[in-house]
């Protein structure tokens, strides 16, 4: 077989193919705070019961201590506290494999004219860096909407989806022909042993400097010179504003 | 004593959500870079490959309670990576990110990748998979049909062509 063309080019596949560097941890979704509401819940029900039938009255069989009716509402929450990850209501990541602009503006007439990093101040024992995007608009009046993400690249320049929050401002802007808005980024990273607000990041880019803001056809490509360390992608960890 | 009931009742539920994240962990050790090859197979794109890959784990993570973790993981990893590159090209086809380099492949055999990747661009996502999974990955004719979701005469005849073009080539 290697003798042959074919042969050859399969041996070449073969040898780089090897070469990959996958994650070693597996990808998981994010958390959110559902387990412990759950978990609450499933307590106060447990507790609710015990008092109206008062410790230690019931059989000793477990099924036997837990009337169907009280079964049937508590089993649900028992089992997505048990699970380590109650996001099954949450669409799947691969409904967004890479962000999807809304709005009417396309690549074609708009483009990002500046890209203006700094810091900002965060709370202790985080970095908070922004990123100020002009983006010019050369064609007719259209239309840039927030979207659910913006897609990232990290020191290997592999894209990623990142989702993104919108704290202030408005949903989205229209650009007149020959006119400007300003989208504001901020990023949020915190230091190895620092308290995180949402807790630990399951998935995160390191060393982003390349951001994608997807359009309605096309996207605004920026880099910044202020390197983000590290990204949260399994949650949303990116403002995204308009100004002006 | 109905109290020990209920957490008896809550562990075990604990345990089964922990052996089902063992299952998974398992899986992706033991198969993540098969499945790699199987998307770098079928897409041709380094990148789309590497993040094919995490999509179809993290699909196999929200299906863990259902699926059936006594059968072979591989089909079906393989049939939802496939989907997931169908679906992903066609979402994708407004915004093209042709570029001469292939980013994520390792510098040292960056060249090298570049010329496979031209070579096998004559072959269609089929014939690709079908030649390199049975060549290469060392699938059965019956196994990679499954999962390039065709029959095993249309396998092999794609197999046959793809061997026919590359030397034509």
């Amino acid at each position: 077989m290697a003798n042959s063309r074919s042969g050859k080019v399969l041996a070449d596949w073969n040898s780089v193919a090897e070469s990959v560097q996958l994650p070693y941890e597996p990808p998981r979704p994010a958390r959110n705070r559902a387990p412990l509401s759950l978990s609450v819940a499933a307590l106060a029900i447990l507790v609710a019961f015990l008092g109206l039938r008062g410790l230690g009255s019931g059989p000793s069989s477990p099924t036997a201590t837990v009337p169907a009716n009280v079964g049937a509402t508590s089993e649900p929450s028992l089992v997505a506290a048990a699970s380590t990850s109650p996001t099954e209501a949450q669409p799947a990541p691969s409904a967004h494999p890479l962000a999807i602009g809304g709005g009417t503006c396309t690549a074609e007439h708009v483009r990002v004219t500046s890209s203006q990093p700094a810091y900002g101040y965060g709370a202790s024992g985080s970095t908070v860096a922004f990123l100020t995007l002009t983006v010019a608009n050369d064609g007719p009046a259209c239309d840039i909407a927030i979207p659910d993400g913006i897609d990232i690249a990290g020191a290997d320049g592999v894209s990623v989806f990142a989702p993104i929050t919108h704290t202030q401002g408005d949903a989205g802007v229209r650009i007149g022909k020959g006119g400007a808005t300003t989208i504001l980024l901020q990023a949020t990273w915190y230091l190895s042993d620092a308290v995180t607000p949402s807790g630990p990041c399951e998935r995160q880019v390191r060393d982003v400097s390349k951001v994608d803001i997807p359009l309605a056809s096309g996207s605004l490509d920026a880099t910044s010179e202020i390197v983000w360390k590290e990204v949260c992608v399994s949650g949303p960890s990116i403002d995204f504003r308009f100004k002006g | 004593m109905g109290l020990g009931g209920v957490y008896v009742y809550m562990g075990a539920q604990a345990a089964i959500g922990a052996s089902f994240e063992l299952l998974y962990e398992r899986a992706y050790q033991e198969l993540s870079r098969d499945v790699f090859r199987f998307a770098l197979s079928w897409t041709n794109d380094w990148a789309s490959a590497e993040d094919l890959t995490q999509e179809a784990f993290l699909r196999l993570w929200n299906h863990r309670q259902s699926i059936d973790w006594n059968r072979p993981m591989m089909p079906w990893l393989a049939t939802t990576t496939r989907r997931l590159a169908n679906n992903r090209f066609r979402a994708l086809q407004r915004r093209f990110r042709g570029t001469a380099e292939e980013m994520g492949v390792d510098e040292q055999f960056r060249a090298k990748w570049l010329d496979v990747r031209a070579a096998l661009r004559a072959l269609t996502p089929l014939e690709r998979s079908a030649l390199l999974l049975t060549t290469v990955e060392g699938w059965t004719y019956t196994e990679a049909a499954t999962a390039l979701n065709t029959t095993d005469a249309a396998l092999r005849s794609a197999v046959s062509r793809a061997r026919v073009k590359l030397e034509a080539a």
